[in-house]
Order: structure tokens, then sequence, then C-alpha cells
């Protein structure tokens, strides 16, 4: 089997490179955000929309989000979604491997609709965030009848 | 900036050390659909943590098989906007997560647990006690 060991924590170097990794990884989020430029962190997280007669469905991957920590706001027909995410470290554990990151995102998404504003609901269900919106009443599908003249 | 580039560095396998007793399997071919969960791996003196980012799944849908040294986790996501209604804007596949791992012989396989919530599948690896260095006495005949 081609395997491959990739954690070395008694390694020098790499211990020297994850001290690097991390101090760029908190410093360049929080510097991007002083002078008002965007990165893929802040700019994220995707966002699927899924849309039946009466509701839009937007629906964002965030796992570990509390949602105390999370921000949905409607306003002008454009849904906000801004949050953060902080990284839980095990207690007296060193970090041999970190793909997961700490997060702070702000998203913005146009709405095709006009929807109701005071009756948008938002659910995290394992991780995954869920915001109902109902279409208002003048942008719900119609089927009309068709009769023969 | 993440610590993806640590994919190319340490090429060579130092099986026996301690250090080396998560390794991840570079070999994906039997798992070519499915989402490589990102994973953070921690060290605590009496056992390994593995984080994973598996937003969607549950803990029924989630399976964690360990065959010889090689540790499996893989989530399971259902298609969830089938009874939604039609996708008219899609960022992000739905599909499943899959990562697996080199574990050594200094993990006690048979005690490895796992929970999940929050969409993130924390598995708690145990390390075997520590084996006491014992000095043979040698006797004159």
């Amino acid at each position: 089997m081609n395997t491959q060991a990739l954690l070395t924590p008694n390694n020098a170097m790499n211990r020297v490179r994850y001290g690097i990794d991390r101090m760029f990884d908190t410093m360049v989020p929080a510097f991007v955000r002083n002078i008002g430029l965007t990165d893929a962190r802040l700019t994220g997280p995707s966002v699927n929309l899924i849309e039946d007669d009466d509701r839009l469905y937007v629906e964002a991957e965030l796992p570990g989000v509390a949602m105390e920590d999370l921000e949905i706001t409607v306003a002008d027909n454009t849904l906000t979604i801004s949050g953060a995410r902080s990284l839980s470290v095990p207690d007296d554990a060193t970090p041999l491997r970190q793909e997961r990151g700490e997060l702070v995102f702000e998203r913005s998404l146009g709405l095709p609709t006009q929807v109701e504003v005071d009756a948008v609901e938002a659910r995290m269900v394992d991780g995954v965030l869920r915001v109902t919106l109902p279409k208002a009443s003048t942008s719900r599908t119609r089927r009309i009848a068709v009769t023969q003249g | 900036m993440n610590m993806h580039a640590n994919n190319t560095d340490s090429r060579t396998t130092v099986a026996p050390i301690a250090c080396c007793q998560v390794g991840e399997c570079r070999t994906l071919t039997k798992h070519p659909h499915t989402f490589r969960a990102p994973v953070d791996v921690y060290e605590a003196e009496d056992r390994f943590i593995v984080l994973a980012d598996m937003p969607g799944t549950t803990p029924e849908d989630i399976e964690i098989n360990v065959d010889g040294s090689t540790l499996e986790m893989t989530g399971a996501v259902t298609d969830r906007y089938d009874e939604l209604g039609s996708i008219s804007r899609q960022e992000y596949g739905l599909g499943d997560f899959h990562r697996h791992f080199r574990v050594g012989t200094g993990i006690a396989t048979d005690q490895i647990t796992a929970t999940y919530s929050d969409g993130i599948l924390t598995v708690n690896l145990p390390k075997h006690p520590a084996v006491e260095p014992r000095r043979v006495q040698v006797t004159e005949r």
C-alpha cells in the first residue's frame, strides 16, 4: 500500500513552519479586514439556493459555527450571512495537522424574488445552515387555470 | 497559508516512531467520487484526536472502520434537496465525505471512540500504555 507518514511533530523544522503558518493565519485575515480588502476566508461560505413555489432556501455548510456567532440579515432583497468559527483545541494537545482553520466570513447573496422579510427563518442542523425565505405574495408562482373558450 | 503544505514534505515513513502513529494514506482510487473532509490531528499524552469537518451527515450515516493499520472514515450525505425544490444556484456539491489514515501499532485500535456534533466528527485514538524499559540482568555462570 502506498502510505506516507506526514506527521513528524518532533521535527524542529515542522514546528517552525507550524509557528509561521499560525502567525500568518491570524495576522492576514485581521490585516485584510483592516485595509478593507477581502480574501477567500472572508468572502465565503459557498451557498446553494433552492426554490419551490412558495419559498427560497439558502444553504451553507458551516461546521462548528455556533448559532450565536452567526448574523443573518435580509435587506434590499439581499441576504447577508456573517460570522466566525473559533477552533476548540483539545486540552493539553499538540497540533500535528491543521486543515480546518478558523473562519471569519461574510457573504451576501442577491435574492431572485421579493421575500417576506418578517417570516425568514434560519436553522442549523449538523453544521449545515438553512435559511428559509417565504416569497412575497406578489412573487409566488401562480398557476393559471386555462379554460376552454 | 494552510497546513496543506505539509502534504509535500516528510517523504519517508518511519513507522515505529510514536510521532508517525497517524499518517495519511495517499491511495484514494477506491473513493474517487467522495469529498475529502478537512481534518485536524492533535496529540495528547494518552491519545491522538482527529477532528473532521463533515457537515450534513448523521451519526448513523458515519462509518469508521479499522482494518489492520488503516483507519477509514466515511460520512454519507443524503440528497436533501430532493424534497425541497429545484436548485437555482449551486456553489457546492453534495456528496459523501471520506478520509483514511494509516495508524501505527502504538494505537489501541480496539478502543477507538468517535462522536459527531455540529457537523464535526471527533475520533479519539487511545495510545497503548507505555512499555517500561527493562534491563536484563546478566549473571555469571
